[in-house]
């Protein structure tokens, strides 16, 4: 087997300072991942040419693909460092944190725009107050189910990442909140706000700035039917829109 | 949300309306006119003469193709400038066929506007309507022939992806599965489109 594992990462020591390449070699391991392989240079952080520099910065939480935050490109692609393994990569693994959002260190980004596009659309569902509701609408097992995978983007940012149209030139906003307008629209009471869901994804930089090229589909950790959920919203937003139009 | 950014939304439904209706319809139009060609000159030229003077056409022509195109145009290179190519690192059909809408429109900018200003606005400066051989004369250089096919391409291209963007848009194919069934009939139609435009340049070579 071999002996070491080839590590080359794309770092930055600040959100201003220029970006830099710097390899490492790590002790090889069964069943190893990218997060152990950050972990050993956290250990011990010295490069190829055998100095002392600073640690990698990255994020990890759950260490299980549901939380996103280890989110980066290995090798060329984005996904989760958490449940890379390295036996399934070629060598050396390039890592670089991702391109679509701003780098406060090394590979770690700051998605903050997500939060603030989750916050437009109102990812949620409006409820009255604290007191008991009593138990709430039953739900068509099919729409259930659609739901379901909808309910499990955890906002990662791969959908964004890949696609064409999400860069610092155009405003779209990203195909991830088109699912969550979707499965909040599609709750018995998230529904009741569904036309300023709809209005919130009719400007610029929304819905109607989906070119199509459907990497999101592809790049989904969750395998969210993204691109679904899009063309769904593209008819029930001609509507709002005729709506509009003419009864408001 | 500002009145402006309202708006966009509707810009860019009229954008897609407009690249079926009336342009893509036109593109088929356009076409089945010029296979006038294929019966030979005089049968080309009496149909030029015959729908040049008749008063409406000039009408027709701004507002029903020249102001449409102009508008989808417009906002197509708008849209062109917000959006990057990454098929690199992710080789998807789609994304290919994202690149291609984008490449191809630009391409059938260039394209239109040197066809409408050689074969239209040229003669019409001189006061009298295209001929037959005034074509022949546009595609004499080697370079206008591959200029001419290239720009058939992408317009039929541009068209056939175009119908099968505009049905997702719309949200009328929403499936994957019914994705896939316009994709490979829109392939179809790009052939037949692709064909039936290279013959009648090759009727007039
Ligand atoms: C031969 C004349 C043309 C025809 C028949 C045509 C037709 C179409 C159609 C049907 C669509 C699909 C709309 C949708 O997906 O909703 C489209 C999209 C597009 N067109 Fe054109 N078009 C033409 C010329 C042009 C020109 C000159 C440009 C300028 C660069 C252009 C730029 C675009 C762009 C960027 C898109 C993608 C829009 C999107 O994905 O939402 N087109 N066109
Ligand atoms: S650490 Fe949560 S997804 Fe990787």
């Amino acid at each position: 087997m071999k002996a070491s594992v080839r590590l080359k990462v794309r770092r930055q020591d600040n959100p201003k300072s220029t970006p830099y390449w710097e390899s490492f070699e790590i002790p090889y391991r069964q069943h190893l991942n990218v997060i152990n392989l950050l972990m050993a240079i956290q250990e011990n952080p010295v490069n190829e040419h055998g100095q002392k520099v600073a640690p990698v910065v990255w994020e990890c939480s759950c260490l299980e693909e549901v939380c996103g935050s280890c989110t980066m490109i290995i090798n060329g692609k984005v996904r989760q460092s958490c449940s890379a393994l390295v036996d399934q990569f070629e060598q050396p693994i390039v890592l670089e944190p991702m391109s679509k959002f701003p780098v406060v260190r090394d590979l770690r980004v700051d998605r903050r725009a997500m939060f603030e596009t989750l916050k437009k659309i109102q990812g949620w569902v409006n409820i009255d107050g604290y007191f008991n509701l009593g138990p709430g609408p039953v739900l068509d097992e099919k729409i259930r189910m659609k739901c379901y995978e909808y309910s499990r983007c955890m906002t990662c940012g791969c959908c964004c990442e890949a696609c064409p149209q999400f860069n610092s030139r155009s405003p779209f906003i990203g195909a991830f909140a088109f699912g969550q307008v979707h499965l909040f629209n599609s709750h018995p009471v998230g529904k009741f706000d569904e036309a300023r869901r709809l209005d919130s994804i009719m400007g610029m930089g929304g819905l109607a700035d989906c070119g199509n090229a459907q990497n999101c589909l592809r790049a989904c950790p969750k395998n969210i039917p993204l691109p679904d959920a899009i063309a769904e919203l593209g008819w029930t937003t001609t509507k709002r829109a005729v709506t509009r139009f003419f009864k408001e | 949300m500002a009145g402006g950014d309202h708006n966009y939304f509707y810009l860019r439904r009229l954008h897609s309306l407009l690249g079926i209706f009336p342009i893509g319809i036109f593109l088929f139009e356009h076409f089945f006119s010029n296979s006038f060609a294929f019966q030979g000159p005089e049968r080309f030229n009496t149909l030029v003469e015959t729908f040049q003077t008749i008063w409406i056409t000039p009408i027709l022509e701004v507002a029903m193709i020249g102001l449409p195109i102009l508008f989808h145009a417009v906002l197509g290179l708008i849209i062109v400038y917000t959006s990057t190519t990454n098929f690199v690192p992710y080789s998807y059909y789609r994304n290919w066929m994202y690149f291609f809408q984008r490449a191809t429109g630009l391409f059938a900018l260039a394209f239109i506007f040197l066809h409408v200003y050689s074969a239209r606005i040229a003669p019409l400066l001189e006061g009298r309507h295209v001929t037959f051989l005034d074509m022949q004369k546009i595609f004499h250089p080697a370079w206008a022939k591959w200029f001419y096919v290239i720009g058939i391409l992408s317009a039929a291209y541009h068209l056939t992806n175009g119908i099968c963007t505009t049905l997702m848009t719309w949200g009328i194919t929403v499936s994957p599965r019914s994705q896939r069934i316009t994709a490979v009939a829109s392939w179809a139609m790009f052939l037949g489109l692709g064909a039936w435009g290279l013959l009648i340049l090759r009727a007039f070579l």
